[in-house]
């Protein structure tokens, strides 16, 4: 009987245990998160204006009918009407 | 009940130009309230294609936001969702990637944006010189999963975005036929104008297009370097403006071009005079995450009984 209240006892402590240090990881976790979404963002200003430049210093060029394989049409890429004798780039 | 429609975007470049607006943004405002819209900005793509452009991602996609809002899209009614902010998506991505085959999946990768670039295009991106996983999976299946997460009938956008419908009919045959959970293969809504020409007559980029937040000055200086006149045709007819797409004929190339110039001032106008702060921007997006996270959990739930996982 002793025995088994000790164990009782035991459980109790390290289920109580685990759930401070559960509360005190998630704790930390949400105040770096708050920190972090902070120095990320100032709420009172606008969002600044920016002219982007091309990354790629030879852009890929692509034909029209490339588009829906490429998924997506940005600075980095010239597209070309279909026709391929205009692409310059040489494949590799 | 109103019918989900989701219209996938890109951030990494920021501010939006006309080719945006006209090749996309303007049909989606123009149907907005015949369904329910979720605009998808994919900033993880962003993240993952250009990982020399990561500091910028946050205040490129808040002005795509920004633009979006002063184009019209009504955010009580419209939904403005990141993917970097659905934990879900990424379960999903991984449950229905049991059904992708790798080699589809690397299939596509070749076609797509990363995979046409050569080693030194790679090195101008810091991409390593072999694709991670995460390139050769996430670009190829993650608009597909959050467009089948949220359950929508419909998907809209410039051509760009229609392969992803074969992704997408690919993935519902393939999960469908093995489990309880059924997805509905999105109808594509194209736009009327998907492919916009820039000043100089190529495909619109930001480099020949027209910034809907530039300032006056910019827009009628860009108008008068245009040399082929048969552009402006071709946008008066995507802005609806049928009657100055006719009277263009008629007029000399200096009175068209101050006419398309001060119809872009005006018209314009909302995109220059913005007031939305950085606050406001992130509140659109906090409250229409919500409804986005419930309908992939949803999903998710579902997923999980497919699977034999428990359900918490």
């Amino acid at each position: 009987m002793a025995l088994q209240l000790t164990l009782d006892n035991l459980q109790t402590n390290y289920i109580k245990q685990l759930n401070s240090q559960k509360m005190a990881k998630s704790k930390n976790i949400k105040t770096e998160t708050k920190k972090s979404g902070k120095s990320q963002i100032n709420r009172q200003e606008k969002p600044k204006f920016e002219r982007v430049k091309p990354l790629l210093k030879i852009p890929l060029e692509i034909t029209r009918d490339m588009l829906p394989g490429a998924n997506m049409v940005d600075e980095n890429i010239i597209v070309f009407d279909n026709n391929l004798s205009t692409i310059k780039q040489d494949a590799e | 009940m109103k019918k989900i429609l989701v219209s996938p975007h890109n951030p990494i470049t920021g501010p939006r130009h006309l080719g945006h607006y006209l090749g996309s943004m303007k049909d989606l405002i123009d149907i907005q309230n015949d369904y329910e819209c979720y605009v998808i900005l994919d900033d993880m793509l962003a993240s993952l294609m250009y990982p020399k452009e990561r500091s910028k991602i946050i205040n490129r996609t808040l002005f795509v936001v920004q633009d979006f809002i002063n184009a019209g899209l009504d955010p009580k009614k419209s939904k403005i969702v990141l993917t970097s902010q659905l934990p879900q998506l990424y379960e999903l991505i991984f449950l229905i990637g049991s059904v992708v085959d790798f080699d589809y999946c690397k299939t596509l990768h070749s076609s797509s944006f990363c995979g046409l670039l050569k080693h030194y295009q790679r090195r101008d991106l810091n991409l390593k010189f072999h694709p991670s996983t995460s390139e050769v999976v996430y670009p190829q299946i993650g608009i597909p999963c959050v467009t089948l997460g949220l359950q929508a009938e419909y998907f809209q956008g410039g051509e760009e975005i229609t392969g992803y419908i074969s992704t997408m009919e690919e993935i519902v045959d393939g999960y469908s036929s093995l489990n309880k959970t059924q997805f509905t293969k999105p109808k594509y809504v194209s736009s009327a104008m998907p492919f916009v020409k820039g000043l100089d007559g190529a495909y619109m980029i930001q480099g020949n297009g027209l910034l809907l937040s530039a300032d006056e000055k910019e827009i009628r200086q860009k108008v008068s370097e245009t040399k082929d006149l048969s552009i402006f045709g071709q946008w008066y007819s995507a802005f609806g403006e049928k009657n100055n797409s006719e009277k263009l004929l008629s007029l000399s190339e200096k009175a068209a071009k101050t006419e398309m110039a001060n119809f872009l001032v005006d018209y314009l106008k909302p995109f220059r005079e913005s007031k939305l702060t950085n606050g406001d921007l992130l509140d659109i997006i906090e409250s229409s995450t919500k409804s986005a996270k419930n309908l992939l959990s949803e999903t998710c739930e579902s997923m999980r009984e497919d699977f034999g996982l428990l359900n918490l």
